[in-house]
């Protein structure tokens, strides 16, 4: 029997745009109410063509593809809402690579990697990545997903008593990797290296471990990281860094060594944070850093430890991904990412407010959430997929569309998604004034 | 259910996603201002009604503008609970 009473149910009715994901993860009873609740408001949203979310793709996460969504409706558009930043995940030779790995090894690992989950594929991903970044004593060690990453490598590296100072802009997978630590957290103000300084004068004292965790590309704002600073702080005042280059590793940097290349640290940074679903085409993620770290993760990172070891065929994928990314592809991918990046943000610039920098995570404000389900509908039926993020993912007010540009859009379709996003603009209230 | 009872049982869920958090919080100050973020908030407030027993709707709490706001909606919905 539902406990969602009349009064609930017509509040929702009548204002389901201003429903946040937040209110639905509230239980208040032994009653599953927030489930019926959401279950009503996903059926509202569909009833009112408006669900745009979880859209099935039918091919590869091309520049430009059809989605099906939950209402049946079929709709074209050009993708900005995938991270494939380089296209990777659908390159003939990585393909190729992916089936004769599945072909010489079967479909699972069968096993955590520390037990006897470990095939060779999964080393030569791992040399492959050693030799791609280029430093004397280092290892990786290698997880099912990113979001593993942070929370299996921050709960080993840090134990209660010890601190983990983040940027507040910090993924979640940060947090939860702290908080499953049982140290101490602190956030600094994004990007804020008095802020930093500040915090680290009161934690550090010669005794206690200190981690400082932030990210090379900050993908809810499109900003880079400042890496440099601090490291800098991290070594004045004796604490180990944590980088999540998710967003950035194989992109950033001369030789897509990341953020950490482009600011001139990356042999400065503790541990290196890669996610495989990015530009790597695949998925899974890894961390990089001195050997006797990488040992202890492997061992010490309980979901890692606890976790069948990465699938052999996207392993097999992801190394020849490695290496291409370490040829003139990867060259010429990582210099058309940044022209395209650019042209696209040109496009928008002054005519809507647009955020972060000049990374490939192009970010367009709109402010009032409760614009996000027609807005997002608006824009799949127009012909352009984004990723809009709101609150609590961002600050209440601070709604925005963010959107993925690839090495492989053309700059025709960029001019189409750009004109989409003004005609939004228009019809939506959030030109530039 | 007096003010102060409400109180304590709200900072013990701070205390609980802000570690470090000591007994005599300011009823006046914002939970950001304690370094809770957003989903730290949603724990906090769901958690204390559950301790509470008292169910505030959903959209009541988005105009809260600091601690002593969510105290006047637990008092205002303990009646209404009851």
């Amino acid at each position: 029997m539902s406990t969602i009473d009349e009064t609930m149910s017509k509040h929702l009715k009548d204002h389901f745009a201003e429903y946040t994901y937040d209110m639905f993860m509230m239980n208040m009873s032994s009653e599953l109410e927030e489930m019926e609740l959401f279950s009503e408001w996903v059926d509202i949203l569909n009833k009112k063509n408006l669900y745009t979310f979880e859209a099935v793709r039918s091919a590869a996460q091309k520049t430009e593809i059809d989605l099906i969504r939950q209402n049946g409706d079929s709709v074209h558009i050009i993708n900005l809402s995938s991270y494939n930043y380089l296209g990777f995940s659908y390159h003939p030779d990585v393909i190729k690579a992916a089936q004769d790995a599945v072909g010489k090894y079967g479909l699972g690992a069968s096993s955590s990697p520390v037990i006897s989950g470990t095939y060779l594929v999964h080393k030569q991903l791992e040399e492959g990545l050693v030799k791609f970044f280029d430093l004397p004593d280092r290892g990786v060690s290698l997880f099912t997903a990113g979001y593993s990453v942070n929370l299996g490598a921050i709960s080993a590296f840090i134990k209660p008593g010890n601190h983990v100072v983040m940027d507040e802009a910090s993924h979640m997978s940060i947090v939860e990797g702290a908080k499953l630590s049982g140290g101490e957290m602190t956030y600094f103000k994004h990007n804020d290296m008095l802020h930093l300084e500040e915090i680290l004068k009161k934690v550090c004292d010669g005794f206690t471990r200190v981690l400082i965790c932030i990210e090379g590309v900050y993908s809810g704002d499109g900003d880079y990281g400042n890496v440099k600073g601090v490291v800098e702080l991290a070594k004045k005042y004796g604490a180990y860094t944590l980088v999540d280059e998710a967003h950035s590793a194989l992109v950033a940097g001369e030789n897509g060594r990341g953020v950490c290349e482009m600011q001139g640290v990356l042999e400065d940074v503790d541990m290196y944070v890669m996610t495989f679903s990015k530009a790597f085409g695949g998925v899974g993620g890894g961390v990089y850093g001195k050997k006797e770290i990488i040992q202890y993760l492997n061992w010490y990172a309980r979901c890692r430890m606890f976790s069948c070891a990465l699938d052999p065929a996207v392993t097999g994928g992801m190394a020849k991904v490695v290496e291409l990314a370490g040829t003139e592809i990867g060259k010429e991918r990582r210099t058309r990412i940044k022209s395209n990046a650019n042209y696209f943000r040109n496009l928008l610039q002054g005519k809507v407010n647009v955020g972060g920098n000049d990374s490939w995570v192009v970010i367009v404000n709109f402010g009032d959430e409760s614009k996000t389900l027609n807005l997002n509908d608006y824009l799949q039926r127009a012909g352009l997929d984004t990723s809009i993020i709101q609150f609590p993912a961002v600050p209440k007010g601070e709604a925005r569309i963010r959107m993925f540009v690839t090495s492989e859009h053309t700059e025709e379709q960029l001019k189409k998604a750009a004109n989409i996003i003004l005609s939004a603009a228009e019809k939506f209230d959030f030109l530039k004034k | 259910m007096e003010r102060q009872d409400i109180l304590k049982v709200i900072e013990k869920h701070l205390a609980k996603s802000v570690p470090g958090i000591e007994a005599g919080i300011d009823p006046q100050k914002k939970f950001t201002d304690y370094g809770a973020n957003s989903l730290d908030i949603v724990e906090i407030v769901s958690g204390s009604m559950r301790e509470l027993k008292v169910k505030i709707p959903r959209t009541e709490l988005s105009d809260i503008q600091n601690i002593s706001g969510l105290i006047d909606k637990f008092e205002a919905f303990a009646t209404k609970t009851a």
